[in-house]
């Protein structure tokens, strides 16, 4: 194209706001490698200090693993209920349809800090004090609209031609969901459990009124911390999960293309 | 896309698929949300419990008492001007990304969702690291003898329109991008050939197409902002504490005033919904007047 000043403020303000958007994320691992306790940027000096320090310090580790055995259980029930929900609003046709689907959306549409309100008065009257489990049917509620979504978007592509010709040759109804379906809409089912499983992981609001003393979850054991201590260890595990997060979003693009994922062209 | 009607299933299995999942849904969110709409009319007394009274008298406090009152004003104020601030920054890159011919739209893509998937604290911290008075926009700022001691950003007004401003651009770019890329290059280039110049384009054709992409990024990201909690929780200060979902948290966690905490939820939901309800219709009239125009167009 040719270069216009309007081509030309666009791209600057383009060059900006992705400066900006990286700004907070490059300082944070920046400062990860500080020899001292400044969080001054640029560091005085390299050093992994700080990535020995939280992984000598039990508590990151700790939480860490509570957040991936949560987020493990409550994706693997979100797809379950995912998949059993999207094959009656994709497949069937009843009354009240609209207000069911309506109901497994709520969790989107309401507050999370409400949801979370909500959740914790209900298991105090209970006297549910099964902590692991409480958080848990949290991130299970909180997660289920998004498996459905992804589950329901690859069965209505999908032709019923095949469950029929299946059910025609003489498969039973679970012959023909194992075999036949299953496949065919694993795109669907990959794509949410994974999304599950990374909103369980990232989720503050709604852990922060589940949690117990053993189950504190990493992003809440994160803000804790800062709570009462402002030094590079909290950059150091910030940088392992941005890695992570930009290992996952660059393999992601690799092999199904994000843009397929995110629904732009 | 065509929903199939007739199911090689028993008829009546859907119930059977149903079942489960509005089992866990409608005993662990719908009953907690009755036992909270409950509450709400229930009186709690300090040391004594929750009376089981029926009362207006919570939801008469927060309307009455102009700390509650205002802290909602502020609360759905702060959603408008980051609304406006994140469109701002937002368009320009959802309008890049959807309308250039740039070849590796694939890292764009990339470099949008990994600030977008990072934690939410972790994004917190780096501008509390940014901002702090030992930050490094103080030290830049007192350097070029712009101000003269540092200043407090953080656990200030400023601070939080930021950070809130940070964490909604690549939901808003994301959202934007899609209504974008809808408008046909062929009226774009009509509008060219009969004589428009970019501006013109940009102020007849782009912008009156993409109103519908920016209106529902628009409500996405507000109904996002005025139900925020962490950022104002961690990097408000006192000012944050005014925040309606943070009146709640310490009413729930703090004073223990479950029933006072409960209205502030009923009132915090019932100002989200109608803001959904109220402005996705809007939106369906202006995806019609989209119509129509296109129909013009052509």
């Amino acid at each position: 194209m040719r270069s216009s000043p309007g081509k030309l403020l666009l791209v600057a303000s383009n060059v900006i706001v992705y400066a900006f958007l990286f700004l907070p994320l490059l300082i944070v691992v920046g400062i990860s490698f500080s020899p001292t306790y400044q969080m001054g940027f640029p560091p005085e000096g390299l050093s992994l200090r700080w990535f020995k320090y939280i992984f000598d310090r039990t508590e990151f580790t700790d939480a860490f693993y509570v957040s991936v055995i949560v987020a493990f259980f409550a994706s693997v029930f979100a797809l379950i209920m995912g998949v059993l929900c999207s094959l009656a609003l994709v497949r069937y046709k009843f009354r009240g349809k609209t207000f069911i689907e309506n109901i497994f959306m709520m969790p989107i549409i309401l507050p999370t800090v409400v949801t979370g309100v909500a959740m914790l008065q209900f298991f105090s009257i209970m006297g549910f004090y099964n902590f692991w489990i409480r958080l848990i049917l949290g991130h299970i509620i909180i997660t289920i609209p998004y498996t459905i979504r992804s589950i329901s978007a690859s069965l209505y592509g999908l032709s019923m031609s095949y469950e029929e010709a299946s059910l025609v040759m003489g498969a039973n109804y679970i012959q023909t969901f194992k075999n036949i379906l299953m496949p065919l809409i694993k795109p669907g089912i990959i794509a949410g459990s994974l999304l599950a499983f990374i909103i369980s992981f990232d989720n503050v609001t709604v852990s922060l009124f589940l949690i117990g003393a053993k189950t504190v979850t990493l992003p809440v054991r994160i803000m804790l911390y800062l709570d009462w201590q402002f030094d590079p260890s909290v950059a150091a595990i910030s940088t392992i999960l941005i890695s992570l997060t930009v290992i996952g979003i660059i393999i992601a693009e690799r092999i199904v293309g994000l843009a397929n994922i995110m629904k732009v062209e | 896309m065509s929903a199939p009607m007739k199911s090689p299933f028993w008829k009546r299995t859907y119930i059977l698929f149903l079942a489960p999942p509005l089992l866990v849904i409608t005993i662990f969110l719908i009953f907690p949300l009755f036992i909270l709409l409950q509450y709400s009319f229930r009186l709690s007394v300090p040391g004594e419990g929750m009376k089981m009274v029926f009362t207006l008298s919570n939801y008469l406090r927060f309307f009455t008492d102009a700390y509650y009152l205002n802290g909602l004003w502020i609360t759905l104020g702060t959603g408008f001007v980051v609304v406006v601030i994140t469109l701002l920054f937002a368009y320009p890159v959802a309008y890049f990304y959807a309308k250039t011919r740039f070849r590796r739209r694939g890292i764009l893509l990339i470099m949008l969702l990994s600030p977008f998937y990072t934690n939410v604290i972790i994004k917190i911290f780096g501008w509390m690291v940014l901002l702090g008075r030992q930050g490094i926009v103080n030290k830049l700022l007192v350097s070029f003898h712009l101000i003269d001691r540092p200043f407090e950003f953080l656990y200030s007004y400023i601070g939080v329109i930021l950070i809130m401003v940070y964490i909604h651009i690549p939901m808003m770019t994301l959202l934007l991008i899609g209504s974008i890329q809808n408008i046909r290059d062929s009226l774009i280039e009509s509008a060219r050939i009969c004589g428009s110049k970019n501006l013109g384009v940009f102020r007849d054709i782009i912008l009156p197409l993409s109103i519908p992409g920016i209106l529902s990024g628009s409500i996405i990201v507000y109904t996002s902002v005025i139900a925020a909690f962490i950022i104002p929780l961690m990097v408000g200060g006192d000012w944050g504490k005014r925040f309606i979902s943070v009146m709640m948290y310490t009413h729930m966690n703090v004073t223990q005033n479950w029933s006072f905490a409960s209205a502030i939820a009923v009132i915090l939901i019932i100002t989200s919904l109608t803001i959904i309800v109220t402005s996705s219709k809007i939106v369906k009239s202006m995806k019609l007047g989209v119509l129509i125009s296109e129909k013009f167009a052509r």
